[in-house]
């Protein structure tokens, strides 16, 4: 049996446009996304991870935010995996500006002094960070 | 004779009365500070062991006739924003809530354990102090819990 030549073009084309189909079909077109638990540091008292994460986390104890009072009150506390748990609180408004601007998609770091005040808050809002899951 | 007899008996009063204030006007002042302190003291006492509606409202009937009207500065408010009956209610609530919020802390020291009820307590306490005794109680919780003074058990934020 004589296959024409014509055939062999239109099989060849045909094979590398269903290699190319398969192709795109496996590929997942995702940012960059990433997960960090919740972190401790007792001897410099600070304290980060993203509350998504913290949310996710396969463990029962893992737990990060503020409450902002509203006599303008911040208080911030985390809780680690393994228990350690930190904590501290300011009126700087600056400090409550930032706590208002966390949500479920948020990044959080704060530290301490000796004294329990807040010495720095910081929220990351990036597309990066996991969204809190229910 | 009589002039030098009475510019003598004028001077002599006006040591006598020199000593007698530098010996016993501060501390008299003191002494009825230190008295009324005291009396606070006892009557919060008295009221810590009434459930906390009680205690306001005893608080509240007390402050009526007792206790002086703050001035705006004290209360943080603008003087003509609050009636100064209202202002010695809201004063007296935030003292005898500062007076709970510390004996809660210290008996919490004392057990070195910082409880979901304490927190809850707590939070309803804080709603009746003004903002620096707010952040002198959080920060005091939470240097308690930092330093392990204090263990924190509960889930969620200890305040």
């Amino acid at each position: 049996m004589r296959i024409s030549r014509s055939r062999v073009y239109a099989l060849t084309v045909g094979s590398f446009v269903l290699m190319l189909c398969s192709l795109l079909a496996s590929k997942t077109w995702a940012g960059l996304r990433r997960s960090e638990p919740v972190i401790i540091n007792t001897a410099g008292r600070y304290a980060q991870g993203a509350l998504g994460s913290a949310r996710d986390a396969a463990d029962d104890n893992q737990s990060i935010g503020c409450v902002i009072r509203e006599s303008g009150v911040v208080s911030c506390s985390a809780r680690s995996a393994t228990n350690v748990v930190l904590s501290c609180g300011s009126n700087d408004p600056l400090y409550r500006a930032a706590a208002q601007s966390l949500n479920g998609d948020s990044r959080l770091y704060f530290s301490a002094d000796a004294e329990g005040n807040c010495t720095s808050l910081v929220v990351e809002n990036y597309s990066f960070w996991l969204p809190k899951q229910p | 004779m009589e002039g030098s007899r009475a510019l003598s008996a004028l001077v002599g009063a006006a040591i006598g009365f020199g000593a007698g204030y530098a010996l016993w006007g501060p501390r008299s002042a003191q002494f009825a500070l230190d008295r009324q302190v005291a009396r606070l003291e006892a009557v919060s006492q008295q009221l810590s062991r009434l459930p906390v509606e009680q205690q306001l409202a005893a608080t509240s009937r007390a402050s009526h006739s007792a206790l002086p009207a703050p001035s705006a500065e004290d209360t943080g408010a603008p003087a003509s924003a609050q009636h100064p009956t209202e202002a010695a209610i809201s004063d007296s609530k935030s003292a005898l809530a500062i007076a709970r919020s510390r004996r809660m802390i210290e008996e919490a020291l004392r057990a070195h354990r910082w409880t979901a009820e304490d927190s809850s307590s707590l939070r309803r306490l804080i709603a009746e102090l003004n903002v620096q005794q707010q952040l002198a109680v959080v920060t005091s919780v939470a240097r308690a819990i930092n330093a392990g003074q204090l263990e924190w058990n509960g889930r969620g934020p200890p305040f």
